[in-house]
């Protein structure tokens, strides 16, 4: 998959990108999903709590964590788990763009994000 | 609002016995949080919106993270203690947390287009939820309906593009519309009900509720618009414009548009 330009396309587009990892097995989506948001707000934390302006970020990666974690233990990882993290990731990705339009995050917190949805789902 | 959000500690230190985010959406990301207890949870009176999520930290539940969802047919009673736990494995604080399980989309166009001239004018969704920090001897979740009253819908008489008003209809049982024709010309008026998806940027599915017919010159037109008749929509799209046979003058064009939780 090519890698997405923006925020917006990677909203647009994850479905069509995280849909084949689902479906080549849940471990590799549970990969791939730790992937993107250990990016974020793990190490490096890019999204650290002391700034209220980082908590849409990271109250949807804190929930995205925990359905990875869900998948990462399920014998079989159903279509709804999946749909959920998808929306998750799409939700996450949009309000990035908001809140950078409204510079509340940093064009580079901007761009992590961004690079971190590319390095797992693209 | 909508970033940064209100401060649930802040509403209890002044006194009230509920926090309350009141704000327009965005974009469908937006989440909110409380770092207070409640005991109960439920859609607020302006809401637009009819699908909420919450998570709150239950050391319970799988990764600390106990979801609910909650609606104007059901809100949630129960003290949710302020724990100082963190979810797991993100290892941030257990807030409660909020969004919209509604989607919606700031992008959408209607398929038929603008042209030249054209407008939309779109009524941001209303994202209100109420905690209650004390025990209600009840919770009354049921939204009030709403009157979208346009005095003018903006016409350009001109160049003949379409006008439209997208208001929000999330969960709506149904609603009335009334558009008129203060005016010496006839102009088309369609009504289209649309439902959000979270693929393609700008794109919805589109029904035709009623499609764009001319109404003449002192005439108005009527649309009833009900659950059982037309489905559920996200949103109702009235568009104004021009058709063949129709003619653009200066004139009156009011809308009114009430929506309802009830049949």
């Amino acid at each position: 998959m090519p890698p997405a330009a923006s925020l917006i396309v990677a909203a647009e587009k994850s479905f069509t990108n995280i849909y084949p990892i689902w479906a080549g097995g849940g471990a590799t989506l549970a990969t791939k999903l730790n992937l993107f948001w250990q990016q974020l707000i793990k190490a490096p934390d890019v999204f650290p709590e002391t700034n209220i302006n980082n908590h849409p970020i990271s109250n949807w990666c804190t929930l995205i964590a925990a359905v990875t974690d869900q998948i990462s233990s399920a014998l079989v990882v159903s279509f709804g788990q999946f749909a959920t993290a998808q929306q998750y990731v799409y939700r996450v990705c949009y309000v990035g763009n908001s809140l950078h339009t409204a510079n509340l995050i940093t064009l580079a917190q901007t761009n992590a994000l961004l690079a971190a949805y590319n390095a797992a789902f693209t | 609002m909508t970033y940064p959000q209100p401060d649930s500690n802040l509403a209890l230190i002044e006194g009230f016995n509920f926090f309350r985010l009141n704000s327009e959406l965005v974009s469908p990301g937006d989440i909110f949080e409380s770092t207070q207890s409640s005991y109960a949870i439920c859609v607020g009176p302006d809401s637009d919106i009819a699908n909420y999520g919450c998570a709150y930290f239950d050391t319970q539940a799988p990764d600390n993270v106990q979801l609910l969802t909650f609606s104007p047919q059901r809100g949630f009673s129960g003290l949710i203690p302020a724990l100082a736990g963190q979810y797991a494995p993100s290892g941030r604080p257990g807030k409660t947390l909020f969004w919209s399980n509604d989607l919606f989309d700031p992008a959408y166009v209607p398929s038929a287009g603008i042209g030249a001239g054209g407008s939309i004018e779109r009524v941001q969704p209303i994202f209100d939820v109420i905690q209650y920090f004390t025990e209600e001897p009840s919770i009354t979740p049921q939204r009030t309906d709403k009157v979208f009253f346009y005095q003018q819908i903006p016409i350009d008489i001109v160049s003949a593009g379409t006008s439209y008003v997208i208001i929000p209809f999330y969960g709506r049982k149904s609603a009335s519309i009334r558009f008129a024709n203060v005016g010496n010309g006839s102009l088309a008026f369609g009504v289209l009900g649309v439902n959000y998806y979270a693929v393609t940027l700008g794109k919805a599915v589109e029904t035709v509720i009623h499609a764009s017919a001319l109404v003449a010159a002192n005439a108005q037109v009527f649309v009833p618009v009900t659950f059982a008749a037309n489905g559920a929509f996200d949103a109702i799209v009235c568009s104004v414009g021009l058709l063949t046979g129709g003619t653009y003058t200066a004139g009156d064009f009011p809308l009114t548009i009430t929506v309802s939780d009830q049949e």
